[in-house]
């Protein structure tokens, strides 16, 4: 087999040598066949021309011994290449144009393609990452809920599972780094002991965590990030067995995880993990849900087996425990798919829309190779009388499309290179895995299948129309300087019909994106975005131990910050709308009946300073919203929103209603009503909230919102200097605009927006260069007939006409079947839109519009050149 | 073309060359010379036919060929048999006795 394999290399690559040698071996065989004859008493000239005459026709003797070589079709694909390559170098111009127009088209491609194959597609970064399961709570009442566990219902579903290897919670948290530098908030990871174990990691050094960390009256200790590792520590060899100061407690760093390591499932990155502590109160009450859940399964468990095995355990616990547990659930999600399954659709649509953008530029390639095989008849006329038979012909057409497709891949895969840097200068950051986006040899693949199938496809029909004519026909044309066939006429046509039609649809697409961005932008969030400052705070529990201290640092900082120049109005609130932290809490309404067990009401609460609500700029619908004197020990009272009156107050007047609220088991009276707001996303509609004065509660996380008369990005140095001075180890962090957040919140929008946008103005000009320039084509091609036409005495205006109507009854073909494919197509695009229907009629008509027009004004150049013909020229043209 | 003398069929001929390389490494012409002297010249090995079937051979791996000098110290290609030529002559040996004797035997039924 390797002898074969090197007699055939040596068989191409030493070609000459290899002839040299046949010559050699029959030179050899005539020379003893002519010395034989000598013997035999002919003379030595008598005794050549025997031999010679004996031994057949050299030419054949030696075509038959290199076809015995195997190698036929591999030399036979050399000379193909050369040839083609020859031929591309000698029309540089049309070379160029194909080879970018196919390197934008493969470029972008590659491009999403990368992103997709590393957010979809590349599993998850772990060992045997199809084992990992999510583990998510249900709410009977709220089918679309994923419900965090509380520590002691994890134990027991860790604790009773037939079908995982093991299990882990965390909860993602954040934390006040101090120390010599400056303070800064790192956010990090509260998890059980083993989800090291269930992630399968190995440390960089020291150790990571383990189960015995999970045991009350353990050492406090903590594993850093790589990346905080290198941040902090300066990659400090030695920093195992160091202590830090997190929120000014001490704890010993035990280990370091690796460089390539990262844990997508919380928001943002992971500076360090610390272990759960179940001495700690809030991981004795069933109540208390803010942990997620990750399993590994048993090797050969399926999710379906893990689901049902888990769904056992749940039921175990509902009639366990009745109070905490009814009506909730388990539900089982594949880790990656759950991970990326929400930016499935984007992506996804993004690749489609490339793809189209694809296709038109295969079109505008095809439509150069059959104006240039035009201009080949002569060419391949000769080849075929010369007896090369059609495949033959075909063949070496397609090897010249390939060639033009790898080169437009080779170049496309640069553009890649340089499309992925773009994209992430402007991808959302809630993209999971976007950071892990590389050419990798799964993309260089589909690189190069790309650009096979885009040579396949744009050559085929151009070489089958060029090779296919009978002699007479393609000398008689010849003669006249090369009319077009009619097939010629027809691929062209169909060209056409398909570019506008694709670009249709991606101009439609584009259109619904944009129209329901615009009205996602429009929307009232219920609060005023601009001029708007928010920073965050924790005060760490160590040091602000009691409600006092608390409450009397909250005080003097908004006291301070009202003071700064520009600075309007003070508020905090926690959680800060659109931020990334949601609380809902339990409450029942004072003198309704109670509703039945697991089917507690609960809503979104935010707790807030008296300033707030001015400050965010939430109006006040009915009574009065929070004063100073709504502190601990002052009657409890609560403001709610008017969907929360809608909603659980239905019929009551809100003002003076008593709820009892899960937080505390307190009792609060309504003092206030205030307007709806977007809390969680712009576009998801308002949800019922309630408010609840900060200081009767006293939160060591608080968010400021600041209302500047100024800039309000220009306020933050001051403000971190205000912090600074009161206490030099509290870091200020999560520093931003309100209009920041709410950009952020419409980011995916706006990323698929953008990206689809520009695909779609790519693929409109790429139609309208490839109308012009059918049209032109057309138009030279007839200048014969047209000079004849303005001889018998047709008008300007005739011809104009008549080349216009062809032109646009093949752009009206064209957006009739685009129509139909967008009101197919564009339905899949449904769940990306925001109140705007798949089928807009103003979006269709307007964009519709749009593609006529340029395709009327691809038309209308060429149409005007047309009425230039001077008709002498033209007839002396033959 | 003389009655006694016979066209060898495709596939005889390299069947042929096996077994005259079997009794030592050769070149062209000694092969074809060979083939003839034991046959008693029934067998004319065409020239034409003999290069590519070499050819064909040492691509299927059945000989190999090396350079060597020849009686009179002339660069010449010889052929040899390989391991997988040997088994291929033994197996082809056998298909043509039976094939042989199944064409005799159905020549001589009446």
């Amino acid at each position: 087999m390797l002898d074969k394999v090197r007699r055939r290399l040596r068989a191409l690559l030493r070609r000459r040598a290899v002839e040299q040698e046949l010559d050699e071996e029959l030179r050899f065989h005539i020379e003893k066949e002519a010395e034989r004859n000598v013997a035999r008493g002919m003379s030595p000239d008598e005794a050549l021309r025997v031999a010679l005459a004996r031994f057949g026709r050299f030419d054949n003797i030696k075509e038959e011994c290199r076809d015995a070589r195997g190698v036929r079709p591999v030399e036979e694909m050399w000379q193909d290449l050369r040839y083609g390559a020859r031929k591309l170098r000698k029309s540089p111009g049309f070379t160029l144009v194909a080879v970018m127009t196919l390197a934008l088209g493969i470029g972008a491609n590659t491009a999403i393609f990368s992103v997709v194959n590393a957010v979809l597609l590349r599993p998850l970064p772990f060992d045997e990452p199809a084992q990992l399961v999510r583990v998510f709570g249900t709410n009977a009442r709220r089918s679309s809920f994923s419900r965090p566990h509380s520590y002691p219902n994890f134990s027991d579903l860790r604790g009773q599972s037939e079908t995982f290897e093991t299990m882990a919670a965390y909860s993602s948290e954040s934390a006040a780094l101090s120390g010599d530098e400056a303070p800064e908030q790192i956010s990090g990871v509260i998890a059980s002991g083993d989800i090291f174990r269930v992630l399968r990691a190995k440390p960089l050094l020291g150790r990571l965590l383990g189960a015995e960390d999970e045991q009350p009256g353990r050492p406090r200790v903590v594993v850093i990030s790589h990346g905080l590792w290198q941040r902090r520590f300066g990659a400090d060899p030695g920093v195992v067995g160091r202590v830090i100061k997190l929120d000014g407690r001490e704890r010993e760093v035990v280990g370091v995880t690796p460089a390539d390591f990262s844990f997508e499932f919380v928001t943002g990155a992971t500076d360090y993990w610390v272990p759960i502590n179940p001495a700690d109160s809030l991981y004795q009450q069933r109540g208390a849900i803010f942990l997620e859940a990750i399993g590994r399964m048993k090797p050969g468990v399926t999710v379906e087996q893990a689901s049902a095995d888990m769904g056992v355990v749940a039921s175990r616990l509902e009639q366990q425990y009745q109070e905490s547990n009814a009506g909730i659930g388990v539900r089982l999600a594949a880790a990656q798919e759950e991970l990326v399954g929400d930016v499935r659709p984007t992506l996804l649509l993004l690749l489609g829309a490339v793809g189209l953008v694809l296709l038109i530029a295969c079109a505008n390639v095809a439509n150069l190779l059959l104006a240039r095989s035009a201009g080949r008849h002569r060419e391949i006329a000769v080849r075929r009388a010369l007896g090369a038979w059609r495949g033959r012909i075909v063949r070496q057409l397609l090897t010249e499309s390939l060639l033009l497709a790898i080169a437009g891949g080779v170049l496309g895969l640069l553009f890649a290179l340089w499309g992925v840097k773009l994209l992430s200068a402007f991808v959302p950051e809630n993209v999971p895995r976007f950071g892990e986006t590389s050419i990798d040899l799964r993309v260089l693949g589909f690189t190069l299948a790309a650009s096979l199938l885009t040579g396949l496809l744009f050559g085929i029909a151009p070489a089958l129309q060029s090779s296919r004519f009978d002699l007479n026909e393609a000398l008689k044309e010849g003669g006249r300087g090369g009319t077009d066939g009619r097939g010629r006429t027809r691929v062209r046509a169909l060209l056409i019909v398909a570019e506008v039609a694709l670009s249709l649809v991606l101009l439609i697409s584009a259109g619904l994106l944009i129209k329901s961005f615009v009205k996602l932008r429009n929307t009232d969030p219920g609060f005023d975005p601009s001029s708007t400052l928010t920073a965050s705070l924790s005060l760490a529990p160590v040091r602000y131990d009691t409600d006092e201290k608390i409450a009397d640092f909250y005080r003097r900082l908004v006291e301070r910050v009202r003071t700064l120049p520009g600075v309007l109005t003070v508020g905090a609130v926690n959680p800060l709308p659109l931020g990334d932290n949601d609380y809902a809490f339990a409450f029942a309404v004072i003198g309704q009946p109670p509703p039945p067990p697991g089917q507690r009401q609960s809503a979104s609460a935010r707790f807030v300073s008296p300033d707030y609500f001015k400050a965010q700029g939430v109006p006040v619908r009915a009574g009065r919203v929070f004063t100073e004197a709504d502190k601990e020990g002052a009657p409890n009272v609560m403001v709610v929103n008017e969907a929360f009156a809608r909603r659980h107050l239905a019929g009551l007047d809100p003002l003076g209603q008593r709820l009892r609220l899960g937080i505390n088991s307190i009792e609060a009276e309504v003092v206030g009503v205030v307007g709806d707001i977007r809390g969680t996303r712009l576009s998801t509609a308002p949800e019922p909230e309630y408010y609840l004065p900060a200081a009767a509660i006293n939160f060591n996380d608080l968010t400021l919102v600041v209302r500047t008369a100024t800039d309000p990005a220009s306020l933050a140095p001051a403000l971190r200097q205000v912090v600074t001075e009161m206490d030099k180890d509290l870091p200020l962090y999560d520093v931003r605009t309100m209009e920041s957040l709410v950009a952020r919140s419409v980011a995916r929008q706006r990323f698929s927006m953008t990206l689809v946008g520009v695909f779609a103005v790519l693929a409109m000009l790429l139609s309208a260069v490839g109308i012009f320039s059918v049209m032109s084509f057309l138009v030279a091609q007839r200048t014969h007939e047209i000079g004849i036409r303005m001889a018998l005495g047709a008008q300007a205006r005739d011809i104009l006409s008549m080349v216009i109507r062809h032109g646009v009854g093949l752009t009206l073909v064209g957006v009739a079947v685009g129509l139909a494919a967008s009101l197919a197509l564009t339905r899949l695009m449904s769940g990306l839109l925001y109140e705007v229907s798949a089928t807009d009629p103003f979006v269709y008509g307007g964009i519709t519009a749009l593609l006529a027009a340029v395709a009327l004004l691809a038309c209308y150049v060429p149409a005007r050149r047309a009425t230039k013909v001077d008709p002498l020229v033209a007839l002396r043209y033959e | 073309m003389s009655r006694n003398k016979t066209d060898l069929l495709q596939g005889t001929l390299d069947l042929l060359v096996l077994k005259t390389l079997q009794t030592g490494p050769a070149h062209g012409w000694d092969i074809a010379q060979r083939i003839q002297q034991v046959s008693e010249d029934v067998l004319q090995v065409n020239q034409g036919s003999l290069y590519p079937a070499l050819h064909r051979l040492e691509d299927r791996g059945l000989i190999a060929s090396e350079w060597g000098a020849s009686e009179n110290n002339r660069r010449a290609k010889f052929y040899k048999l390989t391991a997988a030529g040997r088994k291929q002559l033994q197996e082809e040996t056998e298909t043509w006795r039976r094939f042989s004797w199944a064409v005799t035997r159905v020549l001589q039924s009446s």
